[in-house]
């Protein structure tokens, strides 16, 4: 399933790359592939944002924007007025 | 010696508590409080030359790794997540790296197995930074399937996954597991609408006991199908449903709902005609608002995707339940 196109906050910087893996690897949609000796995206829209590619990149060659694509947690912190948009869900579904 | 030192013994079999609480937390009753004690577990024999495998506190995630792995002989590390599953304990930094460096020292692990080497989930590695682990304590990290099913499989493929094993998907049966917990939790603000829909039927009416309890259940009824829509229907059929943004999926089916429900009430509702379309107005509103909802429980929304969806659709849901609420004043009321 695909969600919504053009929004995502993923950043590569291929000069960084040494074609580990490690992206491919933890990325949960396929995001990666390695081709040539680099990592190369395969579709960004697919991405979202859970940042397993980023914190487990040996040379920073990644960066994605963390963050939870929940409703309830937008609204949450809409009606607390902070800025930060955290998981703090009672209820958490993806349990 | 410290008491998270003592290793304790579990096997992969299910008993009955197991399943119960299984059941528990899909109904969303005191799911936050189902947890295991930190530390380390040992399944069938090990010794130490077996793999460690990593894992949450969330006992039905637990429940879930254990049964997987039957007929093989593992240490589990069981990190304390606060009693939530790997995924979102990553996402949080509960099932993170100074956890994972902390639980490794407390029980000691290097005493108990002569490699070197951790099997961590592929979902907690949005919290695994497997460089600084190496560093402060030795171990290197290698990343298990996405779920735990393919774990024997992994383990006798030396530790590598297939590709399919490293996407997480939505499958049929985790979304109607998510369905059903949704569905649960609307249940208790669903049956508040339907009441106070109740108490606005009776004021169209001549009070009486009969006319009481029949106005009700018709209203519970009414309430209860929009809210089954909104959860189960639109899990079970989310890849189908038109549109990427959940908002649009939630107003087609509450759309659909409110035109089976207008053909089949308009002549036994009470009040006008539009006085029943502000009521089916207020359900259209808690369907789109229950699916978008679902976003939080799918395993492939963005942040900025949701919050894109909802700058527009937000203040419509909104506009729409104002003229809803009007139409009930007025067309009850009023006319």
């Amino acid at each position: 399933m695909r969600y919504i196109r053009n929004v995502v906050t993923l950043n590569y910087l291929e000069e960084k790359c040494i074609g580990c893996g490690m992206c491919k690897t933890v990325c949960p949609h396929n995001v990666f592939r390695i081709e040539n000796g680099k990592a190369v995206i395969n579709d960004k829209d697919l991405c979202m944002e859970c940042g397993a590619c980023m914190i487990n990149c040996p040379v920073d060659a990644l960066y994605v924007k963390k963050g939870v694509g929940c409703a309830a947690a937008i609204i949450q912190s809409k009606l607390r007025g902070s800025k930060e948009i955290s998981c703090n869900c009672d209820s958490s579904e993806r349990k | 010696m410290n008491k998270l030192n003592i290793v304790s013994k579990v096997d992969s079999k299910w008993k009955i508590g197991d399943y119960l609480g299984s059941i528990r937390t899909m109904l969303g009753i005191r799911r936050n409080s189902y947890s295991i004690a930190p530390g380390l577990y040992k399944l069938g024999n090990p010794d130490k030359n077996s793999m460690v495998i990593v894992t949450a506190n969330y006992k039905y995630t637990f429940d879930i790794v254990r049964r997987d792995l039957k007929e093989q002989s593992v240490w589990i590390l069981v990190l304390d997540t606060k009693g939530v599953n790997v995924w979102c304990a990553a996402g949080k930094g509960t099932f993170g790296s100074d956890e994972l460096i902390n639980r490794i020292k407390t029980v000691r692990l290097d005493s108990l197995v002569s490699h070197h080497k951790l099997i961590v989930p592929q979902l907690g590695a949005p919290g695994i930074d497997p460089q600084k682990i190496k560093i402060e304590t030795g171990f290197s990290v290698t990343y298990g399937p996405v779920d735990s099913s393919d774990l024997n499989f992994f383990l006798k493929n030396s530790l590598k996954a297939t590709e399919e094993m490293r996407t997480k998907r939505f499958l049929l049966s985790e979304r109607a597991r998510v369905s059903t917990t949704h569905y649960f939790q609307a249940l208790l603000p669903g049956l508040g609408i339907a009441f106070v829909f109740g108490i606005l039927d009776l004021a169209l009416e001549q009070f009486s006991l009969d006319h009481f309890f029949s106005i009700m259940l018709i209203n519970i009824l009414f309430v209860f199908a929009a809210t089954t829509i909104a959860s189960i229907i639109a899990g079970i059929l989310l890849p189908i449903l038109p549109g990427r943004a959940f908002s649009i999926k939630g107003a087609f089916l509450g759309i659909l709902f409110a035109i089976i429900s207008f053909y089949l009430l308009r002549n036994i509702s009470a009040g006008t005609n539009i006085y029943l379309i502000g009521k089916i107005g207020v359900l259209i509103c808690w369907i789109t608002y229950n699916v978008l909802n679902i976003t939080g429980s799918t395993t492939f929304t963005s942040l900025p995707g949701v919050q894109k969806e909802m700058t527009i659709s937000v203040p419509i849901i909104l506009g729409v339940l104002l003229l809803s609420i009007s139409a009930i004043v007025v067309g009850g009321f009023l006319l």
